[in-house]
């Protein structure tokens, strides 16, 4: 998928530099083919590690060849060559199956929440800590990134409420940590967002965090959160996704919530259709009954059957069940395999139509095969 | 620190030291009891018994573990050996569970001096090991070890006490009659037939034994009735239930991947399992995927409980071969299935039979409280180097089996549990074969075979040097633990040869 490389430095002008980005990498390799290589090596590899930083890439293949570029055109040649590389990506994003919840207050969990493999751990300041406790949790939170890392897995920190008074200290030890995903919980009006997002670009100046990088998980749990759920995604481009809380809703409404879940059909039916419509992800309600493992998986393929495949859970033995029930069939797995296959021969990475077994394919057709690929593969 | 490798030559009140590794001859035929049918009222009281057996003091008398946390027989025994005035006694006894606390006085007032046993924990270590009160270093012997030291008459029982649930007039004694019900009496038939004389201790008398006949009446000289011998609900203290912690059922998942991955689990094979939380939860794996598969294997043996007893049950083994029953229910199928099978130690584990049950075994499964960088493990003393474990058969069924398995938490709070050195071997590394932990599975160099057979698998394996690293980055690293310089434990395998020894502190 990369433009063909230039492998002489005699190709490239005096002080510029040729940047070629592979994005479809597994792990990190910068190749730096250089005519300043014994003096410079070391400072061009950290001009590039910069911006990789800073563009929050982890896996890419990076080639340089360099005729004496100053630090300023190595990183400005890198960032073009990445965003380059991302507009004409045609991969997916990883999906964010399963959010695992771990009580923040909890330092038993920061170290083996990862072993079970979920593709994100939610760390809760929320719900799951008393508010004697709060102090505490945010101080375990902030020491435990220090010095821990979670094997690449995905960390989102679910903050107290915009109206409680918690707000403020939970966004500035997330931000401090290097966290980069907020949920928001019981979001209702727009203006928390507004307001919140403000607060957030306040933190990031201060913790010296690049403007923008902290991300927003939008909580619905009540049916004026529900009902305004578009002002709420419009009010700040950091919306990245919704989640859903059943508990809350159903208290709203007056009614229990049930395992067969009737009662929330619309509210799950309505929010993955707007997330949809705003290219954005859907993160559905927590299963309560750990025990239930049988109600667990009728409950997911469910929630499939609607378009939804993302969930929070409160169990680390929930999250095999969950990713074993969102498995593509081998079906649709060879199908989607086949349509990728044809795209790649075709190279219609910038447009175009295709048939697969006379069926028209274009880009969004594309992008659902590998969204089923990457929930196929482990 | 004094770590283990350096053995001396010999241990006072112990004798010459053969080291682990070096060849040891032995192979005496110790007497067995004739079949002798004597005609006289053998139910007598217990000072009586112990009077016509000749107790006097220095002798060595026996005990079964079987009814484990529950035995209420040697505390009541010992008291009447002191009020009689004897002492200075070598206790032979299959293991020693912390209900036995109770023998602490008779530790301190040289009643017993000497100890042979497969575990020592609680007060009891705590006495041994910090108050030097034995005359001579307690021997540690694997459950096997202990059959092949009665044989090659290492130790001579003068007087084995016999713990039976159920016992005809004539002697005839079983394990599984009677309120106190606790199974097979594996370790028991040995005593009864090695001993110069028995004396069979029960709570249920009965006129004529009507079933089963474990050890017959011409093992027993004297039969004692007692009120109690131990208490049901601590016989089977074992867990019977899968557990539900993640952490738990991560390793038995990532033990059981491997065993499938490796393709070990297909017909006839031949499995054990120790009794922990871990292991439990891999057969519940295996059992899933046997049924699924339509795989039946030969047998399950050691220690069994009321899980494989159901897998029985469904055929998903032939047989089980039971050396000591975990719970009622098992109890109850080793009453009502012909399969299940009461097995003693000795064809359970005894060395010398070259046809042995743990010889015969495809896969064990065990834990371990450490493991070093060789793969030795330490099932005796904790990572401070308490005593607080037992050899059981772990070294018997490791040198057995064809694939030996340690599942272990990579770490227990703060504590690492791979090390460079165990604090005592317990269980030889040439021995085990895999480690497998929530961080991941790593096979020992020695098992180049095992390495080559997962190099194209999609499982991950990974050096144990890069695990201990992992680890020790979120432990740091320990300090040294000072022990003294006194022997008070010596750790045999089961050919006599000794892999370790344990200091006080």
């Amino acid at each position: 998928m990369e433009s063909k490389s230039v492998q002489n430095i005699s190709d490239v002008k005096k002080s510029d530099v040729k940047v070629t980005v592979d994005l479809n990498f597994s792990g990190l390799e910068i190749e730096i083919v250089s005519s300043v290589k014994p003096l410079f090596e070391s400072q061009i590899n950290n001009a590039v590690l910069a911006v990789l930083k800073e563009e929050n890439i982890q896996n890419a293949k990076i080639s340089i060849v360099d005729n004496g570029a100053l630090d300023f055109a190595i990183r400005a040649r890198t960032k073009t060559a990445i965003q380059r590389a991302r507009s004409t990506d045609l991969s997916v994003k990883k999906p964010i199956r399963s959010m695992l919840f771990c009580p923040a207050n909890n330092p038993k969990f920061y170290h083996t929440s990862p072993y079970y493999k979920p593709d994100c751990i939610i760390f809760d300041l929320e719900d799951s800590v008393p508010i004697d406790d709060k102090d505490a949790a945010r101080n375990m939170l902030s020491e435990a990134f220090k010095s821990l890392d979670f094997d690449g897995i995905e960390i989102y920190v679910r903050v107290n409420s915009f109206k409680s008074p918690f707000f403020d200290d939970d966004i500035y030890t997330t931000i401090n940590a290097g966290i980069k995903n907020i949920r928001i919980p019981m979001c209702e009006h727009e203006s928390e967002i507004i307001e919140a997002d403000k607060k957030i670009s306040e933190i990031e100046k201060i913790c010296n965090v690049k403007l923008g990088t902290t991300k927003i998980q939008i909580g619905v749990e009540t049916p004026l959160g529900l009902l305004n759920i578009q002002s709420l995604i419009n009010a700040s481009d950091r919306v990245i996704s919704i989640s859903f809380g059943a508990e809350d809703y159903t208290a709203c409404l007056g009614v229990e919530r049930t395992k067969n879940g009737d009662e929330i059909l619309h509210a799950r039916s309505t929010l993955v259709n707007v997330a949809s419509a705003y290219n954005i992800e859907f993160t559905d309600a927590v299963w309560k009954d750990i025990n239930d493992q049988e109600g667990f998986v009728n409950e997911t393929n469910k929630m499939k059957s609607l378009g939804i495949f993302s969930k929070s859970l409160i169990h680390p033995s929930q999250i095999e069940l969950l990713h074993d029930a969102l498995k593509p069939t081998d079906q649709q797995i060879s199908n989607a395999t086949k349509i990728i296959n044809a795209s790649q021969k075709a190279n219609i990475s910038s447009g175009g139509v295709i048939a697969v077994d006379g069926n028209m394919v274009d880009m969004p057709v594309i992008k659902r095969a590998r969204k089923i690929i990457n929930l196929a593969d482990d | 620190m004094i770590k283990s490798n350096t053995l001396p030559e010999y241990i006072e009140g112990y004798g010459r030291v053969i080291p682990f590794g070096e060849e040891v001859i032995k192979h005496k035929k110790a007497n067995i009891k004739k079949a002798i049918i004597e005609n006289y009222n053998k139910v007598v009281p217990l000072e009586k018994a112990i009077v016509k057996t000749g107790l006097q003091s220095g002798m060595t008398v026996s005990f079964h573990h079987h009814l484990r946390n529950g035995d209420c027989v040697m505390a009541q025994v010992f008291s009447e050996i002191q009020k009689m005035g004897i002492n200075d006694l070598t206790l032979c006894v299959s293991s020693l569970s912390k209900t036995h606390d109770s023998l602490l006085e008779y530790f301190k007032n040289g009643t017993i001096t000497k100890v042979y046993t497969t575990g020592l924990r609680s007060q009891l270590g705590h006495e041994v090991q910090n108050n030097f009160t034995l005359k001579s270093p307690v021997v540690f012997m694997t459950h096997g070890g202990r059959v092949r030291a009665i044989q090659d008459e290492d130790i001579v029982i003068d007087i084995a006490f016999i713990a039976a649930s159920c016992c005809d007039r004539k002697g005839n004694l079983n394990g599984v009659n009677g309120p106190s019900a606790f199974g097979s009496m594996g370790y028991g038939i040995i005593d009864a037939t090695y001993a110069k004389k028995s004396i069979a201790i029960t709570d249920f008398l009965i006129e004529k034994m009507e079933n089963r006949i474990s050890i017959p009446d011409t093992m027993i000289d004297y039969i004692v009735k007692v009120d109690n011998i131990g208490d049901p609900s601590l016989i089977s203290t074992k867990s019977t239930r899968v557990s539900n912690s993640p952490m738990t059922l991560l390793i038995a998942k990532n033990a059981a991947d491997f065993l499938i991955t490796g393709d070990f689990i297909k017909n006839n094979f031949t499995f054990q399992a120790g009794s922990g939380g871990i292991s439990l939860a891999v057969v519940a794996f295996l059992q899933k995927f046997m049924i699924t598969n339509n795989i039946q294997g030969r047998f399950a043996s050691g220690g069994i409980t009321k899980h494989l007893t159901e897998m029985l049950k469904e055929n998903l083994f032939k047989s089980l071969y039971d050396v000591q029953t975990f719970s009622a229910q098992a109890v109850e199928s080793l009453k009502q299935n012909k399969n299940h099978i009461e097995m003693s130690a000795g064809a359970y584990a005894n060395p010398y039979n070259e046809d042995n049950i743990s010889k015969q075994l495809d896969i064990m499964i065990l834990s371990a409280t450490e493991i070093d960088l060789d793969f030795n493990i330490n099932s005796l003393t904790g990572s401070t180097g308490v005593l607080m474990g037992a050899l059981g058969g772990a070294p018997d069924t490791a040198s057995g089996s064809k694939l030996t398995v340690v599942v272990t938490p990579s770490m227990r709070t703060r504590i690492p549990i791979i090390v460079d050195r165990v604090n005592t071997i317990s269980t030889p590394g040439k021995y085990i074969d895999v480690l497998v932990t929530e961080r991941g599975i790593c096979i020992n160099p020695k098992r180049k075979d095992l390495t080559q057979l997962f190099s194209n698998k999609k499982l991950e394996i990974i050096q144990i040097e890069q695990l201990k690293e992992e680890v020790q980055k979120l432990t740091g690293v320990p300090s040294d633990i000072h022990a003294g310089e006194k022997i008070v434990g010596v750790v045999e395998f089961n050919d006599g040869s000794v892999v370790d020894v344990i200091r006080g502190s």
